[in-house]
């Protein structure tokens, strides 16, 4: 019997591995994930999560696997420190739960931990140096001004606390280079010569930086200044300085690196978005880029005119995205506008926008699984960028 | 109506909940402290009135549910008749099961009656 229940297993599992292998998609990941769980294999379900999470960075369930997995290897680390944490805090023990709560991908909660311990220990550089790392992780993932003006002040508090704090100045340097404040991110990278003088990588990127023929410049970049040019960086999406060119000095938080190299294959999203065309209830679907012009867009008798729907898609994606950024929630993924009789969802795909309206028998989940089957069609490898 | 907020608020993933008229006034909140009632009720108004403006526009009429998925957290504006209830919730958190509990404070709001601020 345990034979027989053993190969039963063994082939419902192979059998899901295909599926992700033939077509891939949130739900076969998700699927292969929850047969790992359910067989106890927790760190199986956390490799397959995160592998599916790599293509399908906003799917749900394969986000709620990915905590559910690593909060119970790390369940046992969580109490002990919660535990310490009221009997007798330290920055230390905030810090290091900060930090699990980081890795699993709860920056709210990490950034809350953060700021209890800072109001804590106002003369201790770390709880600091958790919130400059979270903002600036998130200003690389999605270009939002406001984080880049949290992560400066958090850092600077860092090096005002602590001078020798080296990572706050790689940090503090890596955020000049994105925004574009070079004088200011020669001056933390000589910081950080000072006191590691074989940084070989950092000597390299000054020398590429040019020769600072800004040096007798006033290189503190005051409030307006950053707000001024990381605002510029959010209108454009576009960084002043590549993340890229920036040496590896700080390993940032994964999910955020591969974010940032994954591109999308504009014909791939446009031919992609053709095919939802025919399914029942769909009433309009539209592509749009950057600047709201429509790529592509498909229309039954039942949807709205092509220009009607294209306004209320700009003006719901606009506001959404503002509410978003208002909140200090980042950016938008998508909106679901549930009615009586219509339901309206709009998702932002980094530039894209891509917006669906319909009725019974569609209905939301189903919209946003097929947005998602499109997003990984349309992933291309960094090296396929040209058309992005 | 705070009571109600009260309950909504112990689901897991909700961090917190507020009911406001379209105008942005404050009915009730239950909110956590790093929570501006000040500021979400003002997002949730804007919001609620340029969605609801653009639908209108275009012919389709008012919503009764919109649901913001944002990077780092999610938010439900819910039609409750004279006000709106708008949850705030962590970004892990699955919508659907979250979904039915916001359907049902919803709805005992509703039922409340005439709501005077």
């Amino acid at each position: 019997m345990q034979i027989f229940e053993r190969l039963k297993r063994c082939l419902e599992m192979s059998r899901l591995r295909a599926t992700v292998r033939r077509a891939p998609s949130p739900a076969s990941f998700s699927a292969l994930a929850e047969r790992h769980v359910a067989h106890g294999e927790t760190d199986a379900a956390l490799t397959v999560a995160e592998d599916g999470l790599a293509s399908f960075p906003d799917a749900d369930r394969l986000h709620q696997i990915r905590v559910f997995a690593k909060k119970k290897s790390l369940a046992g680390r969580i109490r002990d420190l919660r535990q310490d944490m009221a009997r007798r805090p330290s920055p230390f023990v905030y810090t290091s739960l900060a930090e699990i709560h980081r890795e699993l991908g709860d920056d709210e909660e990490a950034l809350a931990l953060a700021s209890d311990c800072a109001a804590m220990f106002p003369q201790n550089d770390q709880p600091f140096l958790v919130q400059g790392e979270i903002r600036l992780e998130r200003f690389l993932e999605h270009q939002v001004a406001r984080d880049a003006v949290q992560a400066e002040l958090a850092l600077q508090r860092v090096v005002r606390i602590n001078a020798q704090n080296l990572k706050a100045h790689v940090l503090l340097a890596e955020l000049y280079h994105l925004v574009g404040a070079l004088p200011a991110c020669r001056r933390h990278l000589r910081e950080v010569l000072e006191n590691s003088p074989s940084a070989r990588d950092v000597r390299a990127f000054l020398r590429q930086l040019g020769p600072a023929e800004d040096e007798l410049d006033d290189d503190d970049v005051t409030e307006e200044m950053l707000i001024s040019l990381a605002g510029r960086v959010e209108e454009s999406g576009i960084f002043a300085g590549p993340p890229e060119a920036f040496p590896r000095l700080v390993a940032h938080d994964a999910r955020a690196r591969r974010r940032s190299s994954l591109r999308i294959n504009a014909e791939r999203l446009t031919a992609a978005i053709s095919d939802f065309a025919g399914t029942p209830g769909l009433r309009n679907s539209m592509l749009m880029d950057g600047d709201g012009r429509i790529l592509a867009q498909h229309a039954t008798d039942a949807g709205l005119g092509i220009d009607a729907f294209a306004d209320v898609v700009r003006e719901v994606r606009a506001t959404s995205d503002g509410a978003s950024r208002r909140m200090d929630t980042g950016v938008l993924v998508r909106a679901e506008i549930e009615g009586p009789e219509t339901s309206l969802t709009v998702v932002r795909l980094r530039q894209y926008t891509i917006a669906a309206l319909f009725s019974e028998p569609l209905r939301t989940d189903r919209v946003w699984e097929m947005v998602q089957d499109v997003t990984a069609r349309s992933l291309a490898p960094t090296a396929e960028v040209a058309c992005a | 109506m705070r009571s109600i907020l009260k309950q909504l608020n112990d689901v897991v993933g909700i961090k917190g909940s507020l009911a406001v008229t379209k105008d942005g006034i404050v009915i009730a909140s239950h909110l956590p402290r790093n929570l501006e009632e000040d500021v979400v009720a003002a997002m949730a108004a804007g919001a609620i009135r340029s969605t609801e403006r653009a639908l209108q526009r275009s012919g389709l009429g008012d919503f009764t549910r919109f649901t913001l998925v944002a990077s780092h957290g999610k938010m439900v504006f819910a039609d409750t008749g004279p006000a709106y209830l708008v949850v705030v919730m962590d970004r892990n958190v699955d919508v659907g099961p979250t979904q039915i509990e916001i359907q049902s404070a919803a709805m005992r709001i509703k039922q409340l009656g005439e709501i005077r601020v």
